[in-house]
């Protein structure tokens, strides 16, 4: 029986049975993996508390063949992201993020990317980043990493080119942006200004290092929001429980 | 469907108990055995038993935990101190907190903790219900007693942000390393909060 060890972020949690722990990973060698920690609700030394939501990990696990259930040997953790269960908000960020994860990767499925894009997001959230901002950025550069990029250069049904002072409009269905005369006689149509646009290239294409000093207007945070959120749950066919609590939280304050 | 060679009532009996948390065939296969060789009265007294359950015991309109009445006996106590309310998950931790004998105050179960994940937001448990009850002028402190996870350590943050500015001394369990544990083999967050959280002897 193989043994490995890989980094990786905790995405999931559950108890299983009286004492154990079925725990699903996004690894940095093997994807999305899940596997069962024996006795790790009882047992407080062996797993301790790497296996809590957002934890960093260095996971040793063994596997029998390829399919089912690893079953975790031993966990150390690399940064616990603290600050981030600190504040609700945060913590809210932080799930969305996970759970855009949990269903748009598939199991198994290795991509060092998009495991650099989540280590790094949780790190920003777990600074003093606006929360808002990192959800952009991460959705736009997760979009790109997994095959479902949106068009923003030019309208997808003349090609007319993105140029400064026109505003555009992003379509869901057609998983991009159309100019204002083609946009004519379609629905659940949003604006997008040009300089909105212009960020979230960048913030698509940017040194992922560098991407914390990448500021978004209100204007812009707003319009991709309402253009790329809606495009996912587009995809997905269903809003993200973490969005709808960040949605409530903030319509309580 | 399972294997079927005992006729109908038995297959059904073993069905309805592997739907039970951690009972898988074979464990449900011989507790239904058990209750065909015990006597008449024991069945009906288990079956009794479930319905009572399901009749009588409901939830206590002052700390939502399980009860027979309403409000619950330690609401309804007048013995017991006002002044500090216990805030626990589930009654499961009330009934753990209340084993050790140490507590005299009055509870409240959250039935619940925030999770953004299982979209579990503040209005899903009894935040509101607790900041009502604070709201009487009679509670000075609030014992957070969650879970020290992700979610409990959550809860009780947002907790404490939300009764703070009311005035009370909102307080949360210690952390530490359990009885008869060993420092060498304690995690460093515990210890670096144990340490946090010394007390003088």
């Amino acid at each position: 029986m193989p043994l490995y060890r890989t980094d990786a972020i905790v995405i999931r949690s559950m108890d299983f049975s009286e004492s154990d722990k079925i725990v699903t990973f996004f690894t940095r060698d093997f994807g999305k993996l899940r596997g069962i920690a024996k006795g790790a609700k009882k047992s407080k030394k062996r797993f301790s508390n790497t296996l809590e939501l957002f934890s960093y990990i260095s996971l040793l696990f063994f596997q029998k063949e390829n399919l089912g259930l690893a079953r975790v040997n031993n966990c150390s953790i690399i940064k616990a992201h603290m600050e981030i269960y600190k504040d609700i908000e945060k913590m809210a960020y932080g799930s969305y993020f996970i759970e855009l994860i949990n269903e748009l990767v598939g199991e198994r499925e290795k991509n060092n990317e998009v495991f650099n894009l989540l280590v790094d997001s949780l790190s920003m959230v777990n600074g003093d980043k606006l929360g808002e901002e990192i959800a952009r950025i991460f959705e736009i550069r997760l979009l790109s990493l997994v095959g479902y990029q949106p068009q923003l250069q030019g309208c997808l049904t003349c090609g007319h080119r993105l140029s400064n002072g026109e505003m555009f409009w992003f379509s869901s269905v057609k998983g991009g942006i159309v100019c204002n005369r083609c946009s004519h006689g379609q629905g659940n149509l949003s604006p997008i200004s040009p300089g909105t646009l212009k960020i979230l290239l960048l913030a698509r294409d940017m040194d992922l290092r560098k991407i914390h000093r990448l500021i978004f207007s209100k204007q812009a945070l707003m319009e991709s929001k309402d253009a790329i959120t809606n495009f996912i749950q587009y995809q997905m066919g269903k809003e993200p429980n973490s969005m709808k609590f960040l949605k409530k939280i903030h319509g309580l304050s | 469907m399972s294997f079927s060679c005992f006729g109908d009532s038995i297959d059904r009996l073993i069905d309805r108990l592997k739907k039970l948390p951690g009972i898988g065939e074979k464990t449900a296969t011989r507790l239904a055995f058990y209750m065909l060789n015990s006597s008449r009265k024991e069945a009906e007294e288990l079956a009794k038993s479930i319905i009572d359950v399901k009749e009588k015991v409901s939830c206590c309109s002052v700390c939502f935990n399980f009860s027979d009445s309403d409000p619950c006996k330690i609401c309804g106590n007048e013995r017991r101190d006002d002044k500090t309310i216990c805030v626990v998950e589930d009654p499961a931790d009330f009934l753990a907190i209340e084993k050790t004998g140490k507590y005299k105050g009055r509870y409240h179960v959250l039935q619940g903790v925030l999770s953004p994940l299982d979209g579990i937001s503040p209005q899903e448990i009894r935040v509101k219900e607790l900041i009502e009850r604070l709201r009487g002028g009679k509670v000075k402190e609030v014992i957070i007693a969650t879970n020290p996870s992700v979610e409990g350590e959550a809860t009780a943050i947002y907790l404490a942000k939300l009764i703070k500015p009311m005035g009370i001394e909102v307080t949360r369990i210690a952390y530490g390393i359990p009885v008869g544990g060993d420092i060498e083999y304690t995690d460093m967050d515990t210890l670096s909060r144990a340490m946090e959280g010394r007390r003088k002897l």
